[in-house]
Parts: structure tokens; C-alpha cells; sequence
């Protein structure tokens, strides 16, 4: 099961709070509703991992494309907080050097 | 060298069924000692080939996943049922896959001769 929560605007930031599992048969509608969580991306882009359980090569190929284009309007996305197996395949993948890592937990 | 028990599973080639895949490999892993990093590293490397397979409709008659349990090691070999072999990572984005499987896993072999598609082994790493 997935499900993705978007926060309250703060200031020049955008919280998208990422739950669940993040796989083959969810990858679809993660990708809808991320591109339509990110809208137009005047603001940064804050991916909350911190209750995201499972995540594998299709989730991440969208994190890529949303971080694309994040870029194209002049804005980030940053990875908050994600759990020890998620940060994992960031790191083995190189992705941990593309997106801005956060931990605040 | 004969495995101490065999488990084998076949499921759809579809998406909705990959979770489930991930949820045996997560009991079995979970009864013969694996540690919590292991048995992710192990559900990742799985729903990896697993999705190629899917994504490629390589088999049309279902996919069957053999988890072999050794004292010492799982091996997990991926075989198609009405279908011949096939690489499944020729693209860039099946290459992202497969270099993440080989990461996760200890020993990776494609076999593209047999009916057997791909088999990873995992190692039991049990505290001295």
C-alpha cells in the first residue's frame, strides 16, 4: 500500500510526506500524483522517506524524472529523513550525490 | 549440492503480485536466520528481476520463483514458464536494475541456456 500526503506550504519549501511501499504496481499512481503534488515547483520539493517502508528502481526513476524537472524550473527536491534500507539503494545507486540528503530525525 | 528444503511459488505476470513474491521471500529469509538488512536486500533484488520480467511480458503463463535453503546461503532461481529465456537487462534502465541486484546479492548468474532465467545467492552471515 502507498499513499503520499502533501504538508502545508512553508515558506519556500514544499513538504511531500511519502508512505508505504513504492513499487511496480504503485509506481503509477506514485508518479501522478508527485508530478501533480509538485506543481508548477516554484518551491523547493521536501520528499519526507521517514514512514516510506519500500522502494526499488521504478520509484527511484521517478524521484530522477520529478528531480529533472525540478531543475528545469529552477527548484531542488531534497530527501528527508528516509530509513536505513531506502538510504541504502540511494547510496549504492549514486543517487544519495544527486538529490539533497536531510536528516533531521 | 542438494538444498535441505526447497520452496517454490508462481505467480501472475503481473505487478499486483510482486508484493506478495517480496512477502514469502521475507518469511522464508526471516526462519533461516537473515538479518533485517539481509531480507531487504533480498525483496529489493527480487521485485528488481521480477519487474523486468513483467515489464518485457517475457512469460505469458506466469512466473515461478524456487527459494533453494542451504545451511549456509539462499539461493532463488527465476524460471519462466511457457517461454524461452531472454536477457532481461539490455537496456540502460534494466542495467540501473541489474547493478543494483548485483549490490544486494552475493552471487548473481545469468543463465540464458535453460529454462533457469537468473539465479542470486545470498549468504547467512551468523554472528561468531
Amino acid at each position: 500500500m502507498f499513499e503520499l500526503v502533501l504538508g502545508s506550504n512553508g515558506g519556500s519549501e514544499k513538504v511531500i510526506f511519502l508512505r508505504g511501499e513504492i513499487d511496480i504496481y504503485s509506481a503509477p499512481d506514485f508518479k501522478d500524483n508527485l508530478f501533480q503534488a509538485m506543481g508548477d515547483c516554484r518551491e523547493d520539493i521536501v520528499l519526507d522517506c521517514s514512514e516510506l517502508s519500500y522502494i526499488d528502481s521504478m520509484g527511484l526513476g521517478i524521484m530522477v524524472a520529478a528531480l529533472k524537472r525540478a531543475r528545469q524550473n529552477d527548484s531542488n527536491i531534497k530527501i528527508r529523513d528516509p530509513r536505513p534500507n531506502v538510504k541504502k539503494l540511494f547510496k549504492i545507486t549514486g543517487l544519495d550525490k544527486v538529490f539533497i540528503m536531510e536528516e533531521l530525525k | 549440492m542438494k538444498p535441505l528444503d526447497t520452496v517454490s511459488v508462481i505467480v501472475p505476470s503481473k505487478p499486483e503480485y510482486v508484493s506478495v513474491v517480496r512477502l514469502t521471500a521475507s518469511g522464508i529469509a526471516s526462519r533461516m536466520g537473515f538479518d533485517i538488512d539481509d531480507i531487504e536486500d533480498i525483496k529489493v533484488s527480487i521485485s528488481e528481476v521480477i519487474n523486468r520480467m513483467i515489464d518485457k511480458r517475457i512469460s505469458s503463463d506466469g512466473i515461478r520463483i524456487d527459494f533453494r535453503l542451504y545451511s549456509d546461503l539462499i539461493r532463488i532461481d527465476f524460471r519462466l514458464s511457457g517461454s524461452s529465456p531472454r536477457d532481461i537487462f539490455e537496456s540502460e534502465e534494466d542495467n540501473f536494475a541489474f547493478e543494483i541486484i548485483r549490490s544486494l546479492m552475493d552471487e548473481v548468474n545469468l543463465n540464458r541456456d535453460d529454462s533457469v532465467l537468473l539465479s542470486m545467492i545470498k549468504k547467512l552471515e551468523r554472528a561468531v
